[in-house]
């Protein structure tokens, strides 16, 4: 019984929630159920905060009461997502609708695995963001690098802070994050998101966020038969550094203040080329066409209609999706890859908030379709 | 809980510094505790003052770089919890809280852009703050991601002293004219170089776009299009993570303020 009514307060949220209905009357009509529930179920959501009543809506044809209206209300509850990028962890506090009010980061120490059983790196990233609670906290959500199960990480963290805990592969949930909150992504479609990011991880979201998966490709042989060589060789930012610096030779710093961290060298990488660097130019383009079979491939055996680059190497920029798409028309038909938007996806928070998305689908199914 | 929680200051009669403490104050008052402000009017550098400092308090809100690193890890080695606000110490594992310079900046560059400004003036704050120096590097980032350029005569001196910025871009008004947006790394300094440009016969904004960093009623009052990083907010926050400290939360890393776009007539 206890599960029927879960399950039923969830389709009448979800309903006020998409904008399927917005009165008891219309709520009764989409999800079939009988008035007196809905009216039931209507008053709880009210009582939690999670809807409020917005004013009369018109009469009806017939000349009826005029309905009350029902909102969705994004802020009555918080979630936190936290994912590891780089050497550190990233936490964003969200409401329901994605909208975030403050991020903590917490540097990763040397050799400190951040999926360790304890949850240490998670745990004080959470701890950081609970004092910036304007509402109450529905869940915890988190990326984790790799497919560990991490049940006993989640158990700690849930331990700790007595809410339900959701952990994701952090590829993945970069895609689940673009097409649950992002501008500019078509949320009917499917999307690829490759992070560029030393490694090479990959994460597939189908549908709205309804079905979502990634993988690591990082221990990829690359070019295919190639011994030795793998995607993590190839783009590790420890190999491709001195390349870089190489080809910016005598350019000047551009901080005036602090010393350059790597993040920002791709950045360095793009200005030079644009004003005229051929060295960074070469290099921006052998780049290219070294991601450009593995995009190809993605292109041929998921058909996406959205391949999204996250990670370290968007920095390069629009003009780097352009030179991609020429060399990859050399490994697939045209056709397939003009039905493809490539898209950049240079923010730091997309794992964060894919475990937003995580907690927001599981707790009160409202993503999914 | 009863007792009081210590601010540190560099000058309680700054616009940001008296924000930061109304927002602190309102937040620590409420949790049923007193807060006692001190004024340092030179950094304090020296580890033995620490604990005559705090003494009698149940914790620390410093703003800015007012105590210096072995202050800092004098008060984290006896446990005295200390909030940050503005400054990063995490080597010596006290958590901060300031606003997001990174995202704030881009949206600053992305709407001046967007409105089709394509030679900027640089105003800097304070470069030995962290705010001044985030500032200027993430306006710098924006640049090269818009591929566009500043030459170095445009990155203007301000100090985060709306005098000094208002002198700044009148020296280069008088020198030069060929630039369209002014983007300032404080709402107090933008406020001042609207009215630079103006006395000196520049329309703002049809000549001249000018945004500045962080948001307060002085920007509200002139107009000023800025990314709302609200310093009385950025208080309350700061207290919010003190108290949490004060109660027994052992806390690592820093918390950063989002911040939006307040797009007005400037």
């Amino acid at each position: 019984m206890e599960q029927l009514r879960r399950h039923n307060r969830h389709l009448v949220l979800r309903a006020i929630y998409s904008g399927a209905a917005e009165s008891r009357a219309e709520l009764a009509v989409v999800t079939g159920l009988t008035k007196p529930t809905v009216s039931n179920l209507v008053g709880e959501l009210l009582a939690d905060g999670l809807i409020r009543e917005r004013g009369p809506g018109r009469s009806s044809e017939s000349g009826g009461k005029r309905p009350t209206l029902l909102s969705f209300e994004p802020r009555a509850r918080q979630v936190i997502g936290v994912s590891v990028v780089g050497n550190r962890a990233l936490g964003v506090l969200s409401d329901l609708a994605g909208e975030t009010s403050a991020l903590h980061v917490r540097e990763l120490a040397p050799g400190e695995d951040p999926t360790a059983a304890d949850g240490a790196v998670v745990s004080d990233v959470v701890a950081g963001l609970v004092p910036q609670l304007d509402a109450p906290l529905l869940g915890i959500g988190a990326g984790l690098p790799g497919s560990g199960s991490g049940a006993p990480l989640a158990a700690a963290l849930r331990r700790r802070f007595g809410v339900n805990v959701h952990l994701g592969n952090q590829a993945e949930l970069s895609a689940l994050g673009q097409l649950a909150f992002a501008d500019g992504v078509e949320q009917d479609g499917t999307l690829v998101n490759l992070i560029v990011d030393g490694g090479i991880e990959m994460g597939v979201g189908l549908a709205g966020g309804a079905v979502h998966y990634g993988s690591d490709l990082a221990e990829l042989t690359w070019p295919a038969g190639q011994a030795g060589d793998t995607l993590r060789g190839r783009f590790a930012w420890s190999s491709l550094k001195p390349r870089v610096e190489q080809a910016l030779g005598g350019e000047p710093t551009t901080t005036a203040h602090e010393a350059e961290p790597p993040w920002h060298s791709y950045l360095r990488l793009k200005d030079a080329a644009v004003r005229g660097n051929t060295a960074a130019d070469a290099l921006i383009d052998e780049l290219a066409r070294d991601l450009a079979p593995v995009v190809a491939w993605l292109v041929a055996s998921v058909r996406p209609t959205q391949v999204s680059l996250g990670g370290r190497l968007s920095d390069l920029g629009e003009a780097f999706l352009d030179r991609l798409r020429r060399h990859a028309a050399a490994h697939v038909p045209v056709e397939q890859l003009d039905a493809v938007t490539l898209s950049l996806a240079y923010s730091d928070q997309l794992g964060a908030m894919g475990a937003v998305a995580l907690v927001v689908q599981a707790e009160l199914e409202l993503l999914s379709s | 809980m009863t007792g009081t929680l210590g601010i540190y200051t560099n000058d309680v009669t700054g616009v940001f510094q008296r924000s930061v403490i109304q927002g602190a104050r309102e937040v620590v008052e409420r949790a049923g505790l007193g807060v006692a402000v001190t004024e340092l009017a030179e950094r304090v550098e020296d580890a033995h003052e620490a604990a005559a400092l705090t003494d009698g308090t149940l914790g620390s809100l410093v703003i800015t770089n007012v105590l210096g690193d072995a202050v800092l890890a004098a008060l984290a080695a006896t446990g005295h919890p200390v909030t940050l606000v503005s400054h990063r110490a995490h080597e010596l594992g006290v958590p901060t809280v300031m606003h997001d310079n990174r995202q704030g900046m881009r949206q600053l560059v992305e709407h001046l852009v967007a409105v089709g400004r394509s030679r900027f003036v640089y105003v800097g704050g304070r470069t030995d703050q962290l705010d001044g120096r985030e500032r200027e590097r993430f306006f710098r980032e924006e640049l090269m991601r818009h591929s566009l350029s500043v030459p170095p005569e445009r990155f203007l001196v301000g100090d985060f002293e709306p005098a000094l910025a208002a002198e700044a871009v009148s020296g280069l008004v008088r020198d030069q004219r060929g630039f369209d947006a002014v983007v300032a790394a404080d709402y107090l300094m933008a406020i001042a170089v609207i009215q630079a440009l103006r006395a000196e016969g520049v329309a703002v904004p049809e000549e001249v776009s000018v945004v500045g960093f962080g948001d307060g009623p002085e920007a509200q009052a002139a107009g000023l299009t800025v990314v709302s990083a609200d310093v009385v907010e950025l208080g309350r926050r700061s207290a919010r993570q003190l108290l949490a400290q004060v109660r027994g939360e052992r806390l690592r890393g820093y918390t950063v303020i989002r911040a939006g776009l307040i797009v007005r007539d400037s």
